[in-house]
C-alpha cells in the first residue's frame, strides 16, 4: 500500500503544478497584457495605430480610386479588369458586394480600433501625463481622420469610440452624418491644442497641430460652416512653418519626403513599408484622362507630373511612380494635407463666405497658379463666386490630381450629377455622392437595425 | 454449447479469451499480452498428487454440482474440466466432510450424479456416463493414463508459434506450445481428434489414428476475433472489445513497396478513408476516420506510436517556401513497416474518449515489434522496384495544338471585325489585320505555327510529360535483430530507403533504425523503444499551376512545338520570350518545365528521435504501476535555390535575380504518462479491471527563416551569395496538455461486458476559465452465443455491442485565446525617405471563452461468425454530433475585426460500415478474402447564430466552396454547364452574359430570372465520397501465395480546375485531346459539349461551372503480390527459419472517369481547411510500381 501513497504523492505534486504547466505564453507575439505598461509600449502601440493608414483599404490603394477616379479625370478602367471592381466605382454601378468598399470599411474601423483601444489604455496607464496627453492626442486625431472618411464615403455610419466585443457590435445602428461630423470638430477643436507643433527629425510625420488643424478646417467646409473653417486654415497659414515648393516636381521626391510643403502625410518606405499603388505605376490598368490632360494651360509645370506618357495608347499617371520601383512598388509618400491644398482650401472658405475681387481668396489661389508657370488671374477673369469657385475646382483637380480629392471637390464645388452626365452619359441621384454600406457588414449586423443607404436598397 | 470454466490468473490484464485456460491457483501466471502467449504447461506440473491423497474439509449447503467443484479447487490444486450443459440440471445438495480424500468425495459425487472424473494432471474432467455402464462406484474414477503425443508448431513461414493452443476435441483437456514451439500432450484413451489454435490464425483439426508425433503448420487469419488489439492504454482481444476498433497486424502490412504504414493500409479497414492525394516520394496522406467532423480545427486522427503522440504538426513542419501549398511531410515517414507489431484504429467516441481532446478525429494506435524469447533471429528484407507514372494525360499535339492556336485567333479576330463592322476574313495577313485597328496581339496569327497548320511533317512534337516524367526506383533494405533470454528481450533494426521519383529531379531517401529493449525482473519491468532517423526529402514543385512554377501543371500547357533543348544542349526557353516576338499575350509565356525540375534547389531535411522509455512495477500480483516517458524530436531544414539561369514568368529572360530561401524548424515533443492497472475478480466470474492515469505533454516549436536574392551566379547556391537579405526572422511557440484518465472495464462470464471511461483535459490552448474538458463514455456487449440457450452449430459467434462517448479536437492555433499583437511598422523621420520604425497592433480579437469543440458519438455494432469463425462479418451504425465547432466565423468589421474564432455550429456524420472476412480451405489451398464498405454522410446542422453559409473562394477567384445547412462541409459551388450554344437562335434566347457567340459554353440560368449572374451558382459536388471499399484476397498452396488488395471510393467529386487552362479552347494553353472534337461551325458542331476555340475568356467562357466539376469515382488495384516461400524441411537443411520471394505489383491499375492524373487529389488553397478539398491545380502523379523482394530469417 506505500507504493499507492507514493503515487497519490507524485499525483498531487503533478496536479500542483498542473495549472502552471499549461500557463504557457506566446513567445514570439505580444500579448494584450504585455503591451501597453511602458512608455515605450505605448509608444510601439502608436505607432502600430498610424500603420493602418498604409492599408490599402485606405491610402495605400483604395482612395485613390473612392476618391478620385469617379471624377473624370482618371480614364475608365476596363470592365474586365479585376470582375470590374474598379469598372464599377467609375461608372457609378457600385455594389454592396464591391470588395473596394468592404475593405475601406474594415480599414477604417480597425484603426478606430486601434485608436480606442489606445486611449483607454493609457487612461488606466500610468505613464507620464505629458506623455498620456500627448499620445491621447494624437490618437484621437487618426480617430477623427477615419470618421472624416468614413462620412464622407457612407454618410450615415456607426461611432464607436471605444472597443467594442463582437456581441455589443450588434447592437450598434448608424448615427447620422452630421453627428458624426460634429464629433470630429469637436474632437480636433480639443486636441489641436495638445498636439505639438512640430516634432524632431525622428518623429517627422506624426500628427502636428496644423494636421489637426487642416482637418479641422475641412471638417467644418463639409458641415458648411465657413468661418470657422477659414480660421483654422488661416491658423495653418500664420504659423509661417509652412511654404509652396519652388519646383513643383520636388513635392514628389523621395530625398525631399516631408517638405515644407507637406503638413500631413501616410509614410512609405521603399523594400521596407512599401506600397502597391495603381497610381504609383507606370502600367495600365489606371490611365489619365486624355481630355483632362488636352485642358492643361500651356506651359502649365503640372503637367508632366500628371503624365508619364504613353502605355500603349494610353497615358498612366506619373505623380507617386517611385523610380527605383520598377516592379510597380513605391516608396514615396502619400500627402493626406499639403499647404497647396490647404491655401486653396482657406480661398474656398472666404469666397463661400463673400466673393472678393482682390485679396486673401485671389492671393492663395493665384500662389499656386504662379508655381506651376502660369500667369495670375484677378477680378478680370473671375468676376463672381461662383467663377471663382469653379476656378478653385479646376485648379485643385490640375494640382492636386491622385491625391484623393477630386471627387469631394467636385461635389463640394461643382456640379457633380451635370458633370457626371456629361462626360459619361450616366445620370445619377445625390444618393450616389455616397457608396454603399458593405453588404457583409449589413449581414453581420442585421438590416432591420442597419439599413442600406437609399441609393443602393 | 460449451461453457469453459475458467480459474483466472491474478496477473491476467484481461481474463477474456476462449482459449482453455487451465491454471491452478498456486503456481501458474498467464499473460495476455502482444500476440505472444507465454507458456504455461500443465505437463511440467509435478504428477506427485493423486486424488485419493488429498485430504479436504468441506462443508457446504444445499448448492449446485458446480459449487462443489469451486469449493474444491479453492481447497486445492485441482481444477475441473467440464461442460456445463453435461451437469445434471437442479441438483441442490449439501456436503459435510472432515478431512476426507478428494476421491473418496468424488466417488460420492459420481455414484449419485452418473458421472466419471478422469484426472490428467491437476485436472479432473467431468463426463457424463452413459446409462448401464457404471456398475461399480469406484468406476467413475479413472486412473490417470501416461498416453502423450508431442509435435511442433509453426506459422506460414516455418516460424516457431509458441503459446499455441492444442485441445483435445470434446474433452476439454489441453496445453500450449513452448518458446520454441514444441508441445506435449497427455490423450486420454478414446479422445480421436486434436484442435491447434493460436490468436491470428485458424484452428486446425488433426485426426490422432494412432499417430504420437505431429508438425503443424497454422495459416494466417485475417482478422479474427481472437486478434489482439491495443485499446488506449492497454490491450484486449477482439472479442472483448465492446466499442469499434479496427485493426491490422504485421503481416498484413508486408510486401508492399511503399514509404509509409498508411500507405500500407488503405483499403484495409471498414470507415478508414486512406487517400492518397499526392504521388510526391515521401508526402503525407489524407486519413479520415467516418468523414470529416470539424470545420477550421484539424480532422487528422491522433498518432500515437507505442504510447507517444505524434504532432499534429509535422505534416508541415517542411514550411512552404513558395505562393502555392507543397505536398505535407508524412509524419509516419520514419516508421518503417517491417518494425511494426499491429495497427489498430479507434473510431467510435467510447473507444477514443480515453484520448480525450484529440479523439474526435479518430486514434491509430502504432505498437512496434518486441524481442521474443529465444535464440537471436535475423529477418533481412529487402525489395527493388521500378515505377512509372501510372496514368498520363490525354493531350494534344503540336499539330493539334497549332490548328487550335490558328482557330482561336481567326475566331477572336472575327469577332472584332464584327464587333466593330469591318470587313475582312481569316485570310487577312498580320498586316491587314493591324491596319483594321485589331491592337493586340490575340488577332494576329503567330508565324511559327504556320508550318504546323499546312501540316508540314517532321516539325518538333515534344510530349512535355515524357519529357518530365521517368522510371523511378525504389529500393529498400532492413535487416532486424531480435530474441530474449526470459528476462529481457532486444528487436534491433536498420532500414535504409531510396526513391528516385516518377518526375524528374524528384526522389526521397531514409535512414531510420530502431532498438526496442525490454528486460523483466521479478516485479519489475523495463523497456525502451527508440528509433533515430534521417530523411531527405528531394522535391520538385510539383503542386501547383503553372504560374506557381507547379512543373506538372507547366508541361501540361507547355506548347509542343518547342523543344526541350536548344541545339547546342542548352535548355530552349523559346517559350518563354515567344510574347515578345509574336505579340502574344501574357498568359502564353512558360518556363521550359524540363529546366523548372532540373535547375531549382528544394530540399527538406527531416531528422528525427522518436521513442519512449517506461518501467512497471507490480507490488501485489494484480496491481501494475507503469511510468512512460516519450519524445519525439524534429529537426527540419528546408533549401530552396531559383538560380539566375532559370527565367521568371514575370521578369524579362536575362533579368532573373536568384533567389534563395533556407528555413529550419525545430519541433520537440514530450510526454510522460503515470498509469495504475488494477485487476480484481469479483464474484465467480465477474473480472473487473481498473486504469487511473496521469499524463502530461508539451511541444515546443521553433523556426529560422530567411529568403535572400540577387545572386551574383549560380555557382554558389547557399544564401551567403547572395546580395540582398529580403527577409529573415524566427518564432518560438508552445502547447501544453495535462490530462487524467480513468477507466473501468467488467466482464461477466465471458458473456457481459460493460466499460465506462473519462478523460479531463486541460490545455493551453483556451483559456483560464475554459480550459479544462471532460471526455466521457460507456459502452458495453453481449456475446449472445455465449448463453446457454444459444445453441448453434452454423452461426458459432455473435456480440452485439453499443456505445456512446465524448470527444473534442484543439487542434487549432497555440494562442488562439489571447489577443495577439503583430508588428506593425511604419515610417517616420526626414531624410532619405525616413525609418522604418517598429510598432505593434492587435492581430487577433481573443476570446477568452474559446473552449474544446465536442464530438459526440453513438455507436451501435454486430460482431458475427459462422463455422467457427470461418465466415465473419462486422457491422457499425454511428451517428457522431460535432457541435461547438472551433470556427473562425466573421464579425461585424466595425470591431475593428473581420473574423474571431467562435464556438459555432454542429456537424454531423452517419454512416454504416460492414465488414467480413471469410477463410476457406480447398484441399491444400488455404484462402482468405476480407471486404469491408462504409458509407458515411456528412451533414452541416447548424453555423452559428444566423446560420449563414460559409463561401470560400478555392484556388480561383470563382472556384467557390459553400458550407451550408443541410449540405455536406465544403460543397462545390458553380454555375452550372449545358453544353454550348449551337445556334444563333439558341443563343438569343437564354441568359448569358454579353459577349458569348455560338458555339461558346451554355450556363443554366437556374433560378429562371432571366440573367446569368451569381444567384445562378448551385451546389455542384463535394470531395466527400458516398462509400469507399476495400476487398483484400490472399491465397496460399503449399509454399505460393498470391494476394489482391482492391480500393474503391465511389461518388465524390473532383474541382479540376487545371481545365481552366488544359481544356478552355484558347490555345494560349495545350489542351486536352478531346478539344479537338470542338465546336467548329453551325454544320460542325464537334461533341456539343467543346466549345469553339477562342483566345480570349469571352462570355460566360470565364465562369467556372461544372466544365471542371468531374467524377472522382475510382476503383484501384492497390496491390497484388505473389510469393513464394521455401518449406521448412528445406530451410532447415540450409539452416535457415525463413526464406521468401515475391514480387508485387503497386497501383497497377485505376478505373476512373477522371481526366486527370488521380482522382483522389486534394488540392487546398486554404492550407489544410475542410472548407476547400478537392481541387486539383496539377499534382504529383501516382506511381506504378513492380518490384521484387526478398525475407530471408536465421
Amino acid at each position: 500500500m506505500k507504493k499507492i501513497y507514493i503515487l497519490i504523492l507524485v499525483a498531487m505534486i503533478f496536479s500542483g503544478c498542473g495549472e502552471k504547466f499549461l500557463d504557457l505564453q506566446p513567445e514570439s507575439v505580444a500579448d494584450i497584457k504585455d503591451i501597453y505598461q511602458t512608455e515605450d509600449d505605448f509608444n510601439q502601440a502608436m505607432i502600430g495605430v498610424y500603420d493602418e493608414l498604409q492599408s490599402s483599404g485606405q491610402y495605400g490603394r483604395n482612395f485613390q480610386f473612392l476618391f478620385d477616379t469617379r471624377a473624370a479625370v482618371v480614364g475608365e478602367s476596363s470592365a474586365g479588369f479585376q470582375d470590374g471592381i474598379y469598372y464599377e466605382v467609375d461608372r457609378f454601378l457600385m455594389r454592396a458586394e464591391n470588395p473596394l468598399v468592404q475593405q475601406s470599411w474594415s480599414s477604417l474601423y480597425t484603426v478606430i480600433n486601434r485608436a480606442n483601444l489606445m486611449i483607454e489604455k493609457l487612461d488606466e496607464s500610468s505613464v507620464l501625463r505629458s506623455v498620456k496627453t500627448e499620445l491621447n492626442a494624437e490618437a484621437r486625431f487618426i480617430r477623427a481622420l477615419a470618421y472624416f472618411n468614413v462620412v464622407r464615403l457612407w454618410g450615415d455610419a456607426p461611432l464607436v469610440t471605444k472597443t467594442i466585443s463582437p456581441d455589443e457590435a450588434l447592437e450598434v445602428t448608424r448615427n447620422g452624418s452630421k453627428q458624426v461630423l460634429e464629433f470630429v470638430v469637436s474632437e480636433l477643436s480639443f486636441i489641436a491644442a495638445l498636439l505639438p507643433a512640430t516634432y524632431d527629425a525622428n518623429n517627422a510625420g506624426r500628427a502636428t497641430k496644423y494636421a489637426a488643424f487642416a482637418l479641422l478646417g475641412k471638417s467644418y467646409l463639409e458641415s458648411e460652416n465657413y468661418s470657422e473653417a477659414a480660421s483654422a486654415f488661416k491658423k495653418i497659414i500664420d504659423s509661417g512653418m509652412f511654404e509652396l515648393q519652388e519646383n513643383f516636381d520636388d513635392i514628389f521626391t523621395i530625398p525631399n519626403e516631408m517638405n515644407t510643403e507637406i503638413i500631413f502625410a501616410v509614410r512609405w518606405k521603399r523594400l521596407l513599408e512599401e506600397t502597391n499603388l495603381f497610381f504609383g505605376r507606370a502600367t495600365l490598368p489606371i490611365t489619365v484622362d486624355q481630355g483632362f490632360l488636352d485642358s492643361y494651360e500651356a506651359g502649365d509645370i503640372r503637367l508632366s507630373a500628371s503624365s508619364i506618357g504613353n502605355v500603349g495608347s494610353y497615358s498612366a499617371p506619373g505623380k507617386f511612380v517611385d523610380p527605383a520601383g520598377s516592379d510597380g512598388k513605391t516608396g514615396l509618400d502619400f500627402p493626406v494635407f499639403r499647404y497647396a491644398d490647404i491655401l486653396l482650401l482657406y480661398a474656398e472658405a472666404l469666397n463661400e463666405q463673400s466673393f472678393q475681387a482682390t485679396g486673401e481668396a485671389f492671393d492663395a489661389l493665384n500662389s499656386i497658379r504662379t508655381r506651376a508657370g502660369l500667369a495670375a488671374l484677378a477680378s478680370a477673369n473671375i468676376s463672381d463666386q461662383q467663377s471663382f469657385r469653379l476656378a478653385l475646382l479646376e485648379e485643385r483637380q490640375k494640382e492636386l490630381v491622385f491625391e484623393g480629392h477630386a471627387w469631394f471637390d467636385l461635389i463640394r464645388l461643382g456640379n457633380a450629377q451635370e458633370e457626371i452626365a456629361n462626360s459619361l452619359g450616366v445620370s445619377i441621384s445625390e444618393g450616389q455622392y455616397v457608396y454603399p454600406i458593405p453588404q457583409s457588414e449589413i449581414n453581420r449586423i442585421g438590416s432591420t437595425q442597419f439599413q442600406q443607404n437609399e441609393a443602393y436598397q | 454449447m460449451l461453457i469453459i470454466k475458467i480459474n483466472h490468473s491474478k496477473f491476467m490484464n484481461f481474463s477474456l479469451t476462449k482459449l482453455i485456460v487451465l491454471a491452478t491457483k498456486t503456481s501458474v501466471y498467464v499473460f495476455v499480452l502482444s500476440a505472444v502467449i507465454f507458456q504455461f504447461a500443465l505437463a511440467e506440473i509435478s504428477m506427485g498428487q493423486e486424488m485419493s491423497k488429498v485430504k479436504i474439509d468441506l462443508a457446504i449447503k444445499n448448492v449446485e454440482l458446480e459449487e462443489l467443484f469451486n469449493q474444491i479447487e479453492a481447497k486445492t490444486d485441482f481444477s475441473f474440466i467440464y461442460d456445463i450443459t453435461q451437469l445434471p440440471k437442479s441438483s441442490y445438495a449439501s456436503y459435510f466432510h472432515k478431512n476426507e480424500s478428494v476421491e473418496d468425495i468424488l466417488t460420492a459425487v459420481a455414484k449419485k450424479y452418473e458421472l466419471e472424473f478422469h484426472q490428467i494432471n491437476k485436472s479432473i474432467s467431468v463426463k457424463r456416463v452413459k446409462k448401464n455402464e457404471s456398475k461399480d462406484p469406484k468406476a467413475g474414477i479413472l486412473e490417470p493414463e501416461d498416453l502423450s503425443i508431442s509435435g511442433y508448431v509453426y506459422d506460414e513461414f516455418s516460424e516457431p508459434l509458441p503459446g499455441a493452443t492444442i485441445k483435445i476435441v470434446g474433452l476439454n483437456i489441453g496445453t500450449v506450445t513452448n518458446v520454441e514451439g514444441y508441445f506435449e500432450l497427455t490423450v486420454p484413451e478414446g479422445a480421436d481428434k486434436i484442435a491447434v489454435s493460436f490468436i491470428g490464425f485458424t484452428t486446425k483439426r488433426i485426426i490422432l489414428n494412432g499417430q504420437t508425433t505431429f508438425s503443424v503448420q497454422l495459416d494466417l487469419d485475417i482478422e479474427s476475433l481472437e486478434e489482439v488489439v491495443v485499446i488506449g492504454y492497454g490491450q484486449n482481444t477482439k472479442k472483448a472489445v465492446s466499442t469499434s476498433v479496427s485493426s491490422v497486424s504485421a503481416k498484413d502490412l508486408r510486401d508492399q513497396p511503399v514509404i509509409s504504414l498508411d500507405e500500407a493500409i488503405a483499403s484495409k479497414m471498414a470507415g478508414v478513408q486512406v487517400s492518397q492525394t499526392s504521388g510526391a516520394p515521401g508526402s503525407g496522406f489524407n486519413i479520415k476516420v467516418r468523414g470529416t467532423g470539424t470545420i477550421t480545427a484539424g480532422s487528422t486522427p491522433l498518432y500515437v506510436v507505442d504510447g507517444v503522440p505524434l504532432s499534429d504538426r509535422i505534416q508541415s513542419a517542411g514550411g512552404t517556401l513558395e505562393s502555392y501549398s507543397d505536398a505535407p511531410i508524412n509524419p509516419l515517414n520514419s516508421i518503417n513497416i517491417n518494425d511494426i507489431e499491429s495497427i489498430s484504429v479507434l473510431k467510435d467516441a467510447a473507444a477514443t474518449a480515453i484520448y480525450g481532446s484529440r479523439g474526435a478525429n479518430g486514434v491509430v494506435i502504432v505498437t512496434t515489434k518486441q524481442g521474443r524469447n529465444g535464440k537471436p533471429k535475423v529477418n533481412f528484407d529487402t525489395y527493388v522496384g521500378f515505377q512509372t507514372v501510372n496514368k498520363k494525360v490525354d493531350m494534344m499535339d503540336a499539330y493539334e495544338y497549332a490548328q487550335l492556336k490558328y482557330d482561336g485567333h481567326n475566331n477572336t479576330y472575327l469577332d472584332f471585325l464584327a464587333d466593330n463592322n469591318i470587313q475582312g476574313s481569316i485570310n487577312d495577313p498580320n498586316s491587314v489585320r493591324g491596319d483594321n485597328g485589331a491592337g493586340s496581339g490575340d488577332f494576329k496569327i503567330p508565324s511559327e505555327i504556320i508550318p504546323y497548320v499546312n501540316n508540314v511533317s517532321g516539325l518538333t512534337n515534344t510530349d512535355w510529360q515524357d519529357e518530365i516524367f521517368r522510371t523511378g526506383v525504389i529500393q529498400s533494405h532492413s535487416v532486424s535483430v531480435s530474441g530474449g533470454n526470459g528476462q529481457i528481450g532486444y528487436y534491433l533494426s536498420g532500414t535504409y530507403l531510396k526513391q528516385t521519383g516518377v518526375v524528374i529531379s524528384s526522389g526521397y531517401e531514409q535512414y531510420s533504425a530502431r532498438l526496442n529493449l525490454n528486460a523483466e525482473n521479478g516485479k519489475f519491468k523495463f523497456g525502451v523503444n527508440f528509433s533515430p532517423s534521417r530523411s531527405i526529402h528531394d522535391r520538385v514543385k510539383a503542386e501547383g499551376p503553372y504560374w506557381a512554377d507547379g512543373v506538372i501543371g507547366t508541361a501540361l500547357v507547355s506548347s509542343p512545338m518547342f523543344s526541350v533543348y536548344n541545339q547546342d544542349g542548352s535548355y530552349n526557353y523559346g517559350q518563354q520570350s515567344w510574347r515578345a516576338e509574336s505579340g502574344e499575350s501574357w498568359s502564353d509565356s512558360y518556363i521550359n518545365p524540363v529546366a523548372l525540375a532540373n535547375l531549382m534547389i528544394n530540399d527538406i531535411y527531416h531528422n528525427r528521435i522518436l521513442g519512449n522509455v517506461f518501467m512497471e512495477y507490480s507490488p501485489i500480483k494484480n496491481l501494475t504501476f507503469r511510468t512512460n516517458i516519450g519524445i519525439d524530436v524534429n529537426d527540419f531544414t528546408r533549401e530552396y535555390f531559383r538560380p539566375k539561369a532559370l527565367p521568371n514568368r514575370n521578369l524579362a529572360l536575362d533579368e532573373t535575380p536568384g533567389e534563395g530561401k533556407n528555413r529550419t524548424e525545430g519541433l520537440v515533443n514530450v510526454v510522460i504518462e503515470e498509469t495504475a492497472n488494477f485487476n480484481i475478480k469479483i464474484g465467480d466470474r465477474g473480472d473487473l479491471s481498473l486504469l487511473a492515469g496521469i499524463t502530461g505533454q508539451k511541444e515546443n516549436q521553433n523556426e529560422n527563416y530567411i529568403s535572400v536574392r540577387n545572386f551574383p551566379n549560380d555557382l554558389v547556391t547557399t544564401l551567403n551569395a547572395a546580395l540582398t537579405v529580403d527577409n529573415a526572422g524566427s518564432q518560438r511557440t508552445s502547447w501544453a496538455l495535462l490530462s487524467y484518465i480513468g477507466r473501468a472495464q467488467y466482464n461477466f462470464g465471458l458473456k457481459y461486458f460493460l466499460s465506462a471511461s473519462i478523460r479531463a483535459d486541460g490545455a493551453s490552448r483556451f483559456g483560464a476559465d475554459s480550459r479544462w474538458g471532460y471526455f466521457p463514455s460507456g459502452s458495453a456487449a453481449w456475446v449472445v452465443s455465449e448463453e446457454s440457450f444459444f445453441a448453434n452449430n452454423f452461426l458459432t459467434f455473435l456480440k452485439v455491442r453499443g456505445s456512446y462517448g465524448e470527444t473534442g479536437n484543439f487542434n487549432i492555433g497555440n494562442f488562439p485565446w489571447l489577443t495577439e499583437f503583430e508588428q506593425k511598422n511604419y515610417v517616420l523621420g526626414t531624410g532619405s525617405g525616413g525609418q522604418q520604425v517598429v510598432g505593434v497592433a492587435p492581430a487577433t480579437l481573443g476570446n477568452e471563452n474559446i473552449r474544446w469543440e465536442k464530438t459526440a458519438t453513438i455507436d451501435i455494432g454486430a460482431e458475427i461468425g459462422f463455422f467457427e469463425d470461418l465466415v465473419t462479418f462486422e457491422l457499425d451504425a454511428y451517428r457522431s454530433t460535432t457541435s461547438d465547432m472551433l470556427l473562425t466565423v466573421p464579425v461585424p468589421e466595425i470591431t475593428g475585426f473581420g473574423s474571431a474564432l467562435q464556438n459555432i455550429g454542429e456537424v454531423r456524420n452517419s454512416g454504416l460500415e460492414l465488414t467480413s472476412n471469410v477463410n476457406m480451405k480447398i484441399g491444400q489451398v488455404q484462402w482468405t478474402v476480407g471486404g469491408n464498405v462504409s458509407f458515411n454522410r456528412n451533414e452541416v446542422m447548424s453555423l452559428g447564430t444566423e446560420d449563414a453559409p460559409i463561401i470560400v473562394r478555392g484556388g480561383s477567384e470563382g472556384a467557390l466552396y459553400i458550407t451550408r445547412i443541410g449540405n455536406e462541409i465544403g460543397s462545390y459551388y458553380t454555375y452550372v454547364r449545358d453544353g454550348i450554344f449551337t445556334s444563333q437562335e439558341e443563343l438569343d434566347s437564354y441568359p448569358h452574359i454579353s459577349g458569348t457567340r455560338v458555339g461558346d459554353a451554355k450556363v443554366l440560368d437556374l433560378n429562371e430570372d432571366g440573367q446569368l449572374d451569381e444567384n445562378d451558382r448551385a451546389i455542384t459536388g463535394s470531395y466527400l465520397p458516398d462509400y469507399t471499399f476495400g476487398i483484400n484476397s490472399r491465397m496460399s498452396f503449399k509454399g505460393v501465395d498470391l494476394s489482391v488488395q482492391i480500393q474503391g471510393v465511389q461518388g465524390n467529386e473532383v474541382m479540376n480546375l487545371q481545365k481552366r487552362y488544359i481544356h478552355n479552347l484558347e490555345g494560349h494553353q495545350n489542351n486536352l485531346k478531346s478539344a479537338t472534337i470542338r465546336y467548329e461551325s453551325p454544320t460542325n458542331i464537334g461533341n456539343g459539349e467543346t466549345p469553339r476555340a477562342h483566345k480570349g475568356l469571352t462570355g460566360n467562357a470565364g465562369l467556372i461551372s461544372t466544365w471542371m466539376i468531374e467524377d472522382g469515382s475510382f476503383v484501384r488495384i492497390r496491390n497484388i503480390t505473389l510469393g513464394y516461400s521455401l518449406q521448412s524441411k528445406l530451410l532447415e537443411r540450409i539452416n535457415m527459419s525463413a526464406l521468401r520471394l515475391y514480387t508485387s505489383l503497386q497501383n497497377p491499375f485505376t478505373f476512373t472517369d477522371y481526366s486527370g492524373y488521380n482522382p483522389e487529389v486534394s488540392g487546398n488553397y486554404n492550407g489544410g481547411s475542410a472548407l476547400t478539398r478537392g481541387e486539383d491545380y496539377g499534382t504529383y502523379p501516382l506511381a506504378r510500381t513492380i518490384t521484387i523482394g526478398l525475407n530471408v530469417g536465421f
